[in-house]
């Protein structure tokens, strides 16, 4: 009755009830960003791991590259938030780099693993998965833009 | 043999690896289906065909060239051994442009990607085959990739008509090879080739056997037929089913109208008796010529009509409905119409006959109530008259009409005839009574129809106003009769019109406006029946299934006592059963273009229709009126 009473309070402030859902255990993965660091389920040592699974041919992931850009540049640096891309179109590290610097993208990039997508059960892309110790905090599905993360995210963010 | 476009390999790839990545939940937002032009094909000439991707709102699918993202939607054939197909032939794509700068060509709605196919001359085969494994990526604030196996099974068939789906095609052919305005992509635009068709210079590359050459359209199969033989012989159809239409169960309840009134011109001299049938008929005549020219301007207007087709119209329904209501009350004694000559004995009005309008108004009637059903042979003479030009379609509605009248006018002039008929006496009195609780149940029919067309809240909007008509009705009984002076009663008659009239502003758009309740969409119930559409045929014919397709309407009598009493009926079951054939409906009780194409490529406007599809071979089309044995010989193959 208590869970019933705060998942009507959190769909009354607006909140995503995936947010509100008890947070899931994430599957085990590990990836190497274009610039070698290791990124897995654990997320950062500090904060939340925001993992964004994209691919160049998604015109909506596409479009939310300064969202994520800008995510970055306001929660990185306070260890608030780390947004880690991955690009599943082909796994190739040259892609990725490509991509990385055509869209001018300015967090850390894995190139893609095709497992990760199998692992999350993705279905359609934008989707991304704030993670913090092994658990998934939230499901975001689809194009945001920064305020829409932002109020997506902002009890991760306090 | 699989053909794929070489350009379109790395496309594949691209989709092998996100079928694999993206788990195979399968795409909610896009159906796909595999349609052609034609109902059947020709070996040595070009076949048309396309997949079709229909998609929910909001979303979009890709052109040949996505833009600055997405993934072209892809389709590998599988076709018979000899059978060649050309490379996808791309409508104009529209653009649309993302507020982060991205432009993507694609299609939101319905889109259809185009190929002719070449079934070579030496073709043996009864039926082709035609499967493609169609890829495809479906975006909306979220892009998720889709997939589907899609196929087709068509029949040998001289001539070959044209499918439903051929309007579809005639709309797209102008825009096949045409590319966006201010596109600079690498797409080159088409250039005309036979019959307007256009496709781009790498395409006629491609292209494994040349030319391209858009098949010719053929002409339906009943307007082929428009010989003046091929004509007579309509005539003689439709007069036999106007006669037939007679015994109909939805000519029932008016049936008690006119064995009233024959029963009264027993009375009268033979000239009298003459003169009321022939009005008779002048009614069902005026009727069919007044529906003959409101289905002429329907057709110059563009609109899809068959046989029966007002009973789709749900401000028709309620006219109906208020009609019957109005009978009825007249046949309890509510209220009589008012006739010159003052006879105020009820019994004398009931043996005085229906004076001549009421006989043209019972012409009228009849006709409007007779055309929900389609009698035998009525059927291809219909459908004749509905595929041919004005003067063959007046003449038809007219044979329809001597046909119906033809009974009740032969009885008026053989001289001996109606001495069979009862003395006239008390007993008429209860007799018309009880005609009027048959016009009732009508009335319920009626309601119950528009109920499935506007829900049970246009329902009570519309039994109001039928109590006021029935108020009003009342009141003229009580208050017109012919004792009043003419005045009196012109002004109550002019009130009471204004009241009705007022009511009907005022309500009929609330009750026409409501919604239709769920049930009216067919689903698959527990009989096993399921709902009916071309791509289903097509599937279930491709798994070699043999199908029965149930073509109905909730207005249609004919078609609820076939239903009941054929289709509903235990061996007729057992026998679909047993013989594992799927059991499709095709819902006409609205207005739908596809089920009106699907009639008219089997060259019948109306419904019922019934049609089997054994596993192997041709459709069968069975008559209008079935009996569990006629099913039971379809099946078999009789």
């Amino acid at each position: 009755m208590k869970r019933f009473g705060l998942l009507m309070l959190l769909s009354c402030l607006g909140l995503p009830l995936s947010a509100a859902d008890a947070p899931k255990a994430a599957p085990v993965f590990s990836v190497k960003d274009l610039s070698g660091t290791a990124w897995t389920q654990a997320g950062p040592a500090k904060g939340v791991l925001l993992l964004d699974l994209w691919a160049t041919w998604c015109p909506p992931c596409l479009a939310e590259i300064p969202s994520l850009n800008a995510l970055q540049a306001k929660y990185g640096p306070s260890q608030k938030m780390a947004v880690l891309g991955v690009c599943i179109d082909k796994g190739t590290v040259d892609l990725a780099k490509a991509a990385a610097a055509k869209y001018k993208i300015a967090y850390a990039v894995a190139p893609g693993d095709d497992k990760l997508p199998k692992l999350f059960g993705v279905s359609g892309i934008p989707t991304a998965y704030v993670l913090k110790d092994g658990k998934i905090l939230a499901t975001l599905v689809g194009k945001h833009s920064l305020a829409g993360f932002e109020s997506d995210l902002a009890p991760f963010l306090k | 043999m699989r053909h794929r476009s070489p350009a379109l390999a790395l496309l594949a790839a691209a989709f092998a690896t996100l079928a694999g990545a993206l788990s195979a939940a399968g795409d909610p937002n896009v159906k796909a289906s595999l349609v052609a032009e034609t109902h059947g094909f020709q070996p040595g000439k070009d076949l048309v065909v396309a997949l079709r991707l229909e998609q929910d709102a909001g979303w979009h699918t890709y052109w040949q060239d996505p833009g600055d993202a997405g993934l072209a939607t892809d389709v590998a054939w599988t076709l018979p051994k000899g059978v060649k197909v050309g490379p996808l032939l791309w409508p104009k794509p529209q653009v649309f442009k993302d507020p982060g700068g991205l432009v993507g060509y694609g299609y939101e709605g319905h889109s259809m990607v185009v190929a002719v196919i070449h079934v070579p001359d030496n073709y043996r085969g009864d039926e082709l085959s035609i499967k493609a494994q169609a890829n495809w990526l479906a975006c909306k604030d979220v892009c998720i990739p889709g997939n589907a196996g899609v196929s087709l099974v068509l029949a040998r068939l001289d001539p070959n008509p044209p499918s439903a789906s051929a309007p579809r095609f005639a709309a797209i052919w102008p825009s096949l090879g045409q590319i966006p305005d201010g596109y600079k992509g690498s797409v080159k635009p088409g250039k005309p080739l036979h019959h307007g068709l256009r496709v781009s210079d790498s395409q006629l590359d491609n292209f494994e056997q040349a030319p391209i050459q858009r098949p010719d359209t053929p002409a339906p199969p009943a307007a082929t037929a428009a010989t003046e033989s091929g004509l007579a012989w309509m005539l003689l159809l439709a007069f036999a089913g106007g006669l037939l239409l007679n015994l109909m169960p939805c000519v029932l309840p008016v049936l008690s109208l006119k064995a009233l009134s024959l029963v009264a011109s027993s009375q009268q001299s033979r000239g009298r008796a003459l003169a009321l049938a022939g009005a008779y008929a002048a009614g069902v005549l005026l009727s069919f010529w007044t529906l003959a020219v409101l289905v002429l301007a329907l057709k110059q207007g563009g609109a899809a009509v068959g046989w029966g087709f007002q009973f789709q119209q749900p401000a028709f329904v309620l006219g109906m409905a208020g009609l019957m209501l109005a009978f009825s009350l007249n046949l309890f004694g509510v209220f009589e119409v008012w006739l010159p000559g003052g006879a105020t004995n009820t019994l004398s009005q009931v043996g005085r006959a229906p004076g001549l309008p009421g006989a043209v108004g019972q012409g009228l009637v009849m006709t409007l109530l007779a055309t929900p059903c389609t009698a035998p042979f009525l059927g291809p003479a219909l459908g004749f008259a509905f595929a041919s030009g004005p003067l063959q379609l007046v003449l038809v509605f007219t044979a329809v009409a001597v046909g119906l009248a033809f009974p009740y006018v032969l009885l008026a002039a053989i001289p001996g005839a109606k001495s069979w008929l009862p003395k006239p006496g008390n007993w008429m009195l209860r007799f018309k009574e009880a005609m009027g609780f048959l016009l009732m149940a009508t009335l319920v029919w009626l309601l119950w129809l528009l109920g499935k067309q506007v829900g049970v809240d246009g329902q009570a909007w519309a039994l109001a106003w039928l109590l006021l008509l029935a108020l009003a009705c009342w009141v003229w009984g009580r208050f017109g009769g012919p004792e009043r002076v003419f005045a009196a009663r012109s002004a109550l008659a002019t009130l009471l019109f204004a009241v009705l009239f007022a009511g009907g502003v005022w309500m009929w758009p609330q009750a026409l406006s409501g919604q239709a309740p769920d049930g009216a969409v067919v689903r698959a119930d527990a009989a096993g029946w399921e709902p009916w559409s071309e791509a289903r045929v097509a599937e279930l014919r491709a798994a070699g299934t043999p199908v029965f397709v149930d073509f109905g309407a909730d207005w249609c009598w004919t078609c609820k006592v076939n239903e009941r009493g054929t289709l509903a009926n235990g061996t007729v079951l057992k026998a679909f059963n047993d013989l594992g054939v799927a059991k499709l409906k095709a819902d006409w009780t609205h207005s739908d273009p596809t089920i009106t194409a699907a009639l008219r490529a089997q060259g019948r406007s109306g419904v019922p229709m019934y049609v089997f599809y054994p596993a192997h071979g041709e459709a069968h089309v069975l008559p209008e009126l079935i009996t569990p044995g006629i099913v039971m010989d379809a099946l078999a193959g009789k």
